[in-house]
């Protein structure tokens, strides 16, 4: 019975919960074989050359053992940088060095690191242990996104990115992640990071969480985490939908950061977005679906507009379901 | 038609064919000891016959009887994943595991697992920093656990004992990708995150071990192998499943209860910080 009472709060909130994701969302709306354009980072970071949106520039690729012991000569003169898998998720096995100390790399948390430890990152990452099904990966040497400003006070030893949660190519949700000391950096939010629910119209936070609960300052800043505004929120904004609708995904979680230097620049894109946005904007998406499918029956032309890819997606999902 | 709509057809084809075809072995069953042997047996008979596996013995009554004890076990995973919203290692490592230990006169068989997942587990700790290439480490806790076990034949032959009873092979391979995930989750998330995957695990595989260990369940099954047409039909329901897993109404709840979600004007003091920042 207490089931039932919350299964139907639930509903009334319009809750997304995580069967529903996948058999509605993902499953009938993200065709598989779309889903590399995304989990692939360098094929995302192609993508977006092609279609002029800015991301941060990969320095070197390392895709082989060889590629490991040259490590060394590859990172010569970086002294700032970020080491991912290709294909990772959730955040793993991401290293993020701010300097050089000597010989050694100095860790976004203070840790020093030798070259060996790199190559042990390295060797990790390739031989696919953070990869989707443990598959052979390659390691991304990437440019290190600068703190914007605007953002400074509500960082803990890290770069906050937004991510937006784009329905069919429209935003339909979004939320500011921010690191803690907790998540070490990151700002993934079950590393204990910080999720702050963003009104889509003014760009600036309502709400926030921790840990899937409440929270209303920065607990490690003290900063408040109500009413912060992101830094040119309308050109997030669009640069998600251009990235959505170029990846010609149904359902799609696009990550953005803000470069203190270059402005907004797409990080990387998720073909299964995680359902904690909801927390953090303390709404359910099914709400948000509803009405842009409803504004997409009542306005066809505008799919027009948009690219042929996400045009077939936007056509399948509204007639092949 | 909808997707879903499909779904639901099919299944209960599945399941209205099952059913009728569990009404003729039961209808064949009663003509043959009517007839008490008399008439000569027709291809029906025969494929009844073949397929009721209830007579075997031996070797042959264990094997079959995992075969079909196996998606029994899988559907009661499919409930505890996507009904209940457990997490576990794996999808189908508890299915194993459960399957093995499903006799529960094996106390010592289970002791037996639990000690080689724990002393595995502390081995694994141990080489994390020789820096082992993913293949070769796990092929290395192969190693480790299969001479952990020969060990314990080994006690067992010095104690005059038998230690075929104690000793499953079954669950052996997927004890390492368990003791894998075990240690990625204790680094990325913590002991106490891990040990609860761990128990959410072992909950699993103990109500996989409790229903798959009910004998007239595995007797039924084998004489009536045709049942897991039943299985299949819910595991297609399962499988367009689009509501709340029970787990996610407590995960969720917080966004229900919390009151206020308006942005209230608060000032950064600099000299009231929270105690964590001080600490640092």
């Amino acid at each position: 019975m207490v089931l039932f009472c919350a299964w139907k709060k639930l509903r009334q909130r319009g809750v997304l919960g995580i069967n529903r994701r996948n058999a509605d969302c993902i499953l009938d709306q993200n065709p598989r074989s779309l889903f590399a354009n995304v989990d692939n980072k360098l094929q995302m970071h192609n993508l977006c050359r092609r279609i002029g949106v800015p991301t941060p520039e990969i320095a070197a690729i390392i895709d082989s053992h060889r590629a490991i012991r040259r490590l060394g000569e590859s990172l010569a003169d970086a002294d700032d940088f970020v080491l991912k898998p290709n294909r990772g998720a959730g955040g793993r096995g991401i290293t993020v060095i701010t300097g050089r100390e000597g010989a050694a790399f100095v860790r976004s948390t203070g840790e020093r690191l030798q070259l060996d430890d790199l190559r042990q990152r390295a060797a990790d990452i390739v031989s696919g242990i953070y990869s989707f099904g443990n598959q052979p990966d390659s390691a991304l040497i990437q440019y290190r996104v600068q703190l914007h400003a605007a953002l400074a006070p509500y960082c803990f030893h890290g770069i906050p990115d937004v991510r937006v949660v784009l329905y069919r190519g429209e935003p339909a949700m979004a939320m500011l992640r921010l690191p803690t000391r907790a998540s070490q950096g990151r700002s993934n939010l079950h590393q204990g990071g910080l999720g702050a629910g963003i009104d889509l119209a003014t760009g600036s936070t309502f709400h926030a969480i921790q840990r899937e609960r409440f929270i209303a300052r920065h607990p490690d800043t003290g900063a408040s985490l109500l009413g912060v505004a992101v830094p040119c929120w309308h050109e997030v904004l669009e640069m998600s939908r251009r990235v959505a609708r170029a990846a010609g995904l149904g359902l799609v979680g696009v990550d953005i950061v803000i470069d203190a230097r270059r402005g907004p620049m797409l990080l990387e894109a998720n073909a299964r977005p995680g359902l904690a946005i909801q927390l953090a904007n303390n709404a359910g998406l099914l709400p948000r679906f509803a009405e842009i499918e409803s504004r997409q029956a009542s306005m066809p032309w505008t799919l027009k507009s948009s690219n042929a890819q996400c045009k077939v997606a936007a056509v399948r999902s509204q007639f092949g379901a | 038609m909808s997707r879903t709509m499909c779904v639901w057809l099919i299944a209960a084809l599945i399941a209205v064919a099952t059913l009728a075809i569990s009404l003729e072995r039961r209808q064949q069953a009663k003509e043959i000891a009517a007839e008490n042997g008399t008439s000569m047996p027709n291809w029906r008979t025969h494929v009844f016959q073949a397929t009721s596996f209830a007579d075997l013995s031996g070797a042959d009554r264990e094997i079959a009887a995992i075969l079909v004890l196996i998606p029994v076990a899988a559907f009661i995973i499919c409930i505890f994943r996507n009904v209940i919203g457990l997490t576990t290692y794996g999808s189908f490592s508890p299915a194993l595991i459960g399957l093995a230990f499903r006799n529960w006169d094996n106390g010592p068989g289970l002791a037996v697992f639990l000690a080689i997942l724990f002393a595995a587990w502390l081995i694994r700790r141990r080489i994390e920093s020789l820096h082992l290439l993913q293949i070769p480490r796990s092929a290395l806790m192969l190693t480790i656990i299969c001479a952990l076990l020969l060990g314990f034949l080994a006690l067992a032959r010095f104690r005059h004992g038998a230690a075929s009873p104690v000793i499953n092979l079954f669950p052996l391979v997927i004890l390492v990708g368990v003791v894998e995930r075990f240690w990625m989750t204790e680094e990325e998330s913590g002991a106490w995150t891990s040990f609860r995957m761990l128990s959410q695990t072992l909950l699993a595989a103990m109500c996989v071990a409790v229903v798959c260990g009910r004998e007239f369940l595995t007797r039924h099954l084998l004489s009536h192998p045709e049942s897991l047409g039943y299985v299949a039909a819910a595991l297609l329901l399962l499988g367009r499943f689009t509501g709340y897993r029970i787990t996610e109404m407590f995960r969720f709840r917080e966004a229900e209860s919390n009151p206020t979600a308006t942005p209230t004007p608060v000032t950064v003091e600099v000299g009231r910080t929270s105690a964590s920042w001080r600490r640092f």
